[in-house]
């Protein structure tokens, strides 16, 4: 299993450290969105940090499914979520929170220090054909699984 | 520690690494003293919010 992103996300973070407290190995490449496009791109053409490569080769995106997903392999059945209903309820209630504090850090970070992260550089195409490129890639993962 | 734990807790890292001049902790006592402590755990400092860093010790 492979953790693919940089730690300075919050997001390739909790999936880090969520993987280690499930007692999970697992191999840590960081590579970054921005300075290796090209080596990313070749693991995950949809851009998306932290990546999952399942041991089988398969893709997965999104922190929260990702230790979903990561959850089902644990050893002894440990868990990271309550089972009881109130208290998983105010658990979730607190990673949906976190998760916008996040969201909102996150956009207001690249707004702030990358003020050309919307055309990403003269190293990648303009948005509306990145925005494309991965969509594409999205749908054609899907209907390689339908 | 749960996953609501580690996820507040990097969140909070986030924003003092990156947004600590707009994000004021004083009013976040609570969540400052939760996350420091988040901090000294071994999953914690094995993975440190850093660009480019190699988590040191990816199993136990």
């Amino acid at each position: 299993m492979q953790l693919v992103g940089m730690l300075d996300s919050p997001y390739v973070r909790r999936v880090a450290i969520a993987l280690m407290r499930l007692g999970l190995p697992f191999e840590h490449r960081p590579i970054s969105l921005f300075r290796h496009i090209d080596e990313f791109s070749a693991i995950n053409p949809l851009l998306k940090a932290p990546t999952l490569v399942a041991d089988d080769g398969t893709v997965l995106v999104d922190s929260t499914l990702i230790i979903d997903y990561a959850a089902t392999l644990a050893p002894d059945a440990r868990s990271l979520a309550p089972r009881a209903p109130k208290a998983r309820l105010r658990a979730t209630r607190l990673i949906g929170l976190s998760l916008v504090v996040c969201e909102k850090a996150v956009q207001f970070h690249y707004e702030r220090e990358l003020p050309g992260w919307r055309a990403c550089g003269a190293n990648c195409s303009p948005r509306s054909t990145r925005w494309s490129s991965r969509s594409t890639a999205a749908r054609g993962g899907c209907s390689r699984i339908v | 520690m749960m996953l609501a734990d580690i996820t507040l807790a990097t969140a909070f890292a986030f924003t003092q690494s990156y947004l600590a001049d707009i994000v004021d902790k004083a009013p976040y006592g609570a969540i400052a003293s939760f996350s420091a402590r988040a901090e000294e755990t071994a999953e914690f400092r094995a993975a440190p919010a850093a660009d480019g860093v190699l988590v040191s010790t990816p199993a136990r």
